[in-house]
């Protein structure tokens, strides 16, 4: 309830100011590379297209659309381009119709654009509606933010079809990008080139994955939502808002020594578990992104009968220089490496093609139970 | 009487310049948090102090105001 009134708070003011209120200090992705915008349209028959590289603008529907896109360059070749589209719903719609016209140069192309878009942080593709509501609200119902036409027109943005499209991105992408977030283009890089490299040696570009290819790109998807989110919370603004989710717990320390730090809340909301690595800095959420003055796990976290919540840090990866009892600090997640996350796929990937590893098709899965969280429970009841 | 509606304000409805659906989401929300949109919205626009105003929608109304600085590459190396 806290975030959900933070956000109306914030969509109040674009409300009252009549502009966009940003909620992310710094620009949520990248900037576009040789982008390539597509309008799609269709009618359950038909898919029409609209694409421009900002230059030369080009339309067609089913094949022809395809057969537009390269004609703009939407072809296997050195480098990736970035794909610019009003929502992800388009990437599916392209996604559709590259698979009934997979002999079309650009058909392979989508394909590869369809496998990044769920990569969170990815700049090969860029779905203008949902990378520019990470980086303003507008003051008009939520539901209103999920139309493009909403956002030309709180960005003042005049064009209309693909070259709107362009506008709005490089709105979005404009001023200081998110620190961390450039190393997206070398995964980008790393996938692409494993993709053509897969296909010029002879591997249709539809074929379906083999399972351990699957639980490689499910590993891969999962580690890019940790890897975004955890790279978001550097950006002050989104601290701010996760201080009302209990993402982010700003508070004052109240007992340090060389083995653990205890940190007074400033209100009763954490969502950071006992066990849960977390690391902090020293300040308010504003102050995000600065150097880490505290990187351990949580060894408990109580409320008291006065209501206040203490966390309590420990098992420190170093001792917590010049931290003294009364200083101001907000904790958070513990950061996420992406190379680190790069080594545990390497690792993954060996596994399966040794022994008798049931996802590369040897064995039987074994069966293991463990405790799940509540919360985990619920969500999948959920779904 | 405390607790009771400034007419005044009421006549104003400071609201009335919200989107219809905006608005109606806003209220339900002030509603769930004890307190009332129009009453809201006075004391953020106009500065009438309202402690039932929650310190959350508070926040995110003052978030545009905070000073911040981006890092630039330099100051990251």
């Amino acid at each position: 309830m806290s975030r959900a009134l933070f956000d109306l708070g914030a969509r109040l003011r674009a409300a009252h100011t009549g502009r966009p209120v940003p909620v992310a200090l710094y620009a949520p992705v990248l900037p576009p590379t040789n982008a390539l915008a597509v309008s799609v349209d269709h009618d359950g028959e038909h898919v029409y297209l609209t694409a421009t590289d900002g230059t030369t603008t080009l339309a067609g529907t089913d094949r022809d659309g395809l057969a537009a896109l390269a004609t703009l360059g939407a072809t296997l070749g050195t480098t990736h381009r970035t794909l610019v589209v009003a929502t992800r719903r388009d990437v599916v719609t392209l996604a559709a119709l590259a698979r009934a016209y997979p002999d079309e140069p650009a058909a392979p192309v989508v394909g590869w654009w369809d496998q990044r878009v769920d990569h969170p942080g990815t700049g090969a593709v860029h779905p203008v509606v949902a990378a520019a509501r990470l980086r303003w609200v507008l003051g008009v119902h939520p539901d209103q933010e999920r139309e493009l036409d909403t956002w030309r027109t709180w960005l003042n943005v005049t064009t209309s079809g693909p070259h709107a499209l362009l506008d709005v991105a490089r709105l979005t992408a404009s001023g200081s990008t998110l620190p961390g977030l450039l190393d997206a283009n070398g995964a980008d890089s790393a996938a692409w080139e494993r993709y053509t490299q897969r296909l010029t040696a002879g591997r249709p570009w539809w074929a379906r994955d083999t399972r351990a290819d699957a639980a490689l790109g499910l590993a891969s998807r999962s580690h890019a939502v940790e890897w975004f989110e955890s790279l978001r919370l550097d950006d002050p603004l989104v601290a701010c808002a996760a201080a009302h989710d209990g993402t982010a717990v700003a508070g004052r320390v109240v007992d340090v020594d060389t083995a653990s730090v205890v940190v007074e809340a400033d209100r009763p909301l954490s969502r950071l578990r006992v066990d849960a690595k977390v690391t902090a800095w020293a300040g308010e959420p504003t102050d995000a992104g600065g150097p880490e003055c505290i990187g351990g796990r949580v060894l408990a976290a109580t409320v008291g009968t006065d209501a206040r919540l203490t966390v309590t840090v420990g098992s420190l990866v170093r001792r917590p220089k010049g931290l003294v009892v009364g200083d101001r600090v907000t904790l958070r997640p513990g950061r996420v490496d992406p190379f680190m996350q790069a080594t545990g796929r390497g690792l993954m990937a060996a596994g399966y093609y040794r022994g008798a590893n049931w996802i590369a098709g040897r064995g039987q899965p074994l069966v293991r139970r463990g405790d799940v969280p509540l919360d985990v429970i619920v969500a999948a009841a959920g779904d | 009487m405390p607790g009771e509606p400034d007419p005044d304000r009421r006549e104003r409805r400071v609201s009335g310049d919200l989107a219809p659906t905006l608005a109606a989401l806003a209220a339900r929300a002030c509603e769930a948090a004890g307190t009332d949109l129009e009453d809201v919205l006075a004391d953020l626009r106009d500065g009438a102090h309202d402690e039932r105003t929650p310190a959350a929608l508070r926040a995110g109304w003052a978030a545009l105001d905070l000073d911040l600085h981006p890092t630039t590459t330099e100051d990251a190396s």
